[in-house]
């Protein structure tokens, strides 16, 4: 962000390619905040209830297993938090979500970071894990998420742009409940 | 009881090592290594009124951020060596470590540096002053998760092992949320870990620890979002 210009500069078309850099952010106060929202508010749309209808789209066997889990959330029955939380670790070291991992969630191939679903799943995955335990560090990279899934073009003309729409619409919800709850 | 310090070119080492004159020259015996520092002029940030009031109230010793470690180091005559080079994993900078005969090491180095298993082999103990409630916060910007989850903010001083932010607790140091507008980043961060690295040493001396946590449940935290970080800092009074 710079001077008065309302920008918000953690929107980055090269990312996942380039990693978006978050250490020692400058404190910019409401003029941020504001910045941040309008990065996200001009994406929403489409103001009914969003229906999301999940299909494999790619051959990807994270999509596959992102799908797997979506299932267990939407069953209540997900119980695979300790490999989610590894995946954010993963995630939070490079900023790419990977076509296939090892067991260990280590990337099987180096340069396959750019399928554009597998971010916005991984959005999705962690707007679930929000709701359910409300721990920061699902939020905090559910952020980050949006961050790359909005600088993706491709999502704003696919039939994932629902589900983009979905997971903006969930960060400000719960942005705004974050921020009212500490007053 | 010998002490060394190790150092980066840092606003941290500077708290650190000027709280360290106030300990008793009798009974400790202070050493420096320090390493990547290099010719440029050090700003050193501007205490806003609101920060030193913090302080003042909490009875916090406020360094001098203007001294540089030379300065404190020599003013004090105590020693050190200077190692050309950044990477505190370096062969450099272990074989200084090795040729002083301390007791712990006290790391203050570069800002996401992380000390590699080369520096566990040996007996020697480095302590480390983590801005979180250990295994509680773990990782990084945790001060900003204290305040964002409603707690105070702790500052937990252990030994560190090559596993990051675990290892043998010695002291829970805990400080009120800042007030709206105290400098978290330059100056809360750094003046509140070395408090508790002073109000540590004498329990290591005496060889005293709390070694428990009070929690059990171990969470990891990653580099805030500026968003996070904004509404943190938004709802300081």
């Amino acid at each position: 962000m710079t001077g008065d210009k309302l920008d918000y500069i953690y929107v980055n078309p090269q990312a996942p390619k380039e990693k978006i850099n978050y250490s020692y952010s400058k404190f910019g106060g409401e003029k941020f905040m504001q910045c941040w929202e309008v990065s996200r508010k001009k994406y929403l749309i489409n103001k009914n209830e969003l229906k999301l209808i999940f299909k494999i789209n790619t051959n990807s066997n994270t999509e596959k297993l992102f799908l797997g889990w979506i299932e267990d959330f939407e069953q209540n029955c997900f119980n695979n938090f300790n490999e989610l939380k590894l995946l954010i670790k993963r995630f939070e070291v490079t900023r790419k979500i990977y076509d296939d991992y090892d067991e260990n969630f280590r990337k099987k191939e180096k340069y396959s970071f750019d399928e554009s679903r597998l971010y916005l799943l991984f959005a999705f995955i962690l707007i679930q894990a929000y709701e359910k335990e409300k721990m920061l560090y699902y939020l905090n990279a559910l952020l980050k998420l949006n961050d790359i899934n909005l600088g993706f073009e491709i999502l704003k003309e696919s039939s994932d742009e629902l589900l983009l729409q979905y997971c903006v619409k969930k960060e400000l919800e719960f942005i705004y409940n974050l921020k009212e709850k500490l007053g | 009881m010998k002490i060394l310090l190790l150092a980066g070119n840092t606003l941290r080492a500077r708290a650190y090592a000027q709280q360290l004159t106030h300990l008793d020259p009798s009974l400790y015996e202070i050493e420096g290594v320090f390493y990547g520092f290099d010719n440029n002029l050090f700003e050193s940030p501007i205490l806003n009124i609101e920060t030193k009031r913090y302080f003042d109230h909490n009875k916090i010793f406020i360094p001098d951020f203007s001294e540089s470690l030379e300065e404190t180091f020599k003013i004090n005559k105590w020693s050190f060596v200077n190692v050309n080079n950044r990477d505190v994993n370096s062969e450099a900078v272990l074989n200084e470590i090795d040729l002083k005969n301390c007791d712990i090491v006290v790391f203050a180095g570069y800002g996401g540096q992380l000390l590699k298993n080369n520096h566990f082999v040996s007996s020697k103990q480095y302590l480390h002053m983590h801005p979180g409630e250990l295994p509680l916060e773990r990782g990084s910007t945790t001060i900003y998760y204290s305040i964002l989850n409603g707690r105070d903010c702790t500052v937990t001083a252990f030994f560190m092992t090559e596993k990051i932010d675990s290892g043998k607790n010695i002291l829970f140091s805990k400080y009120s949320v800042p007030n709206k507008n105290v400098d978290i980043d330059q100056w809360f961060d750094n003046v509140i870990r070395a408090d508790c690295f002073i109000h540590a040493i004498p329990l290591i001396k005496v060889k005293k620890d709390t070694n428990v946590s009070k929690k059990n449940k171990s969470e990891e935290y990653y580099v805030i979002h500026p968003v996070l970080k904004h509404i943190a800092l938004l709802s300081l009074k």
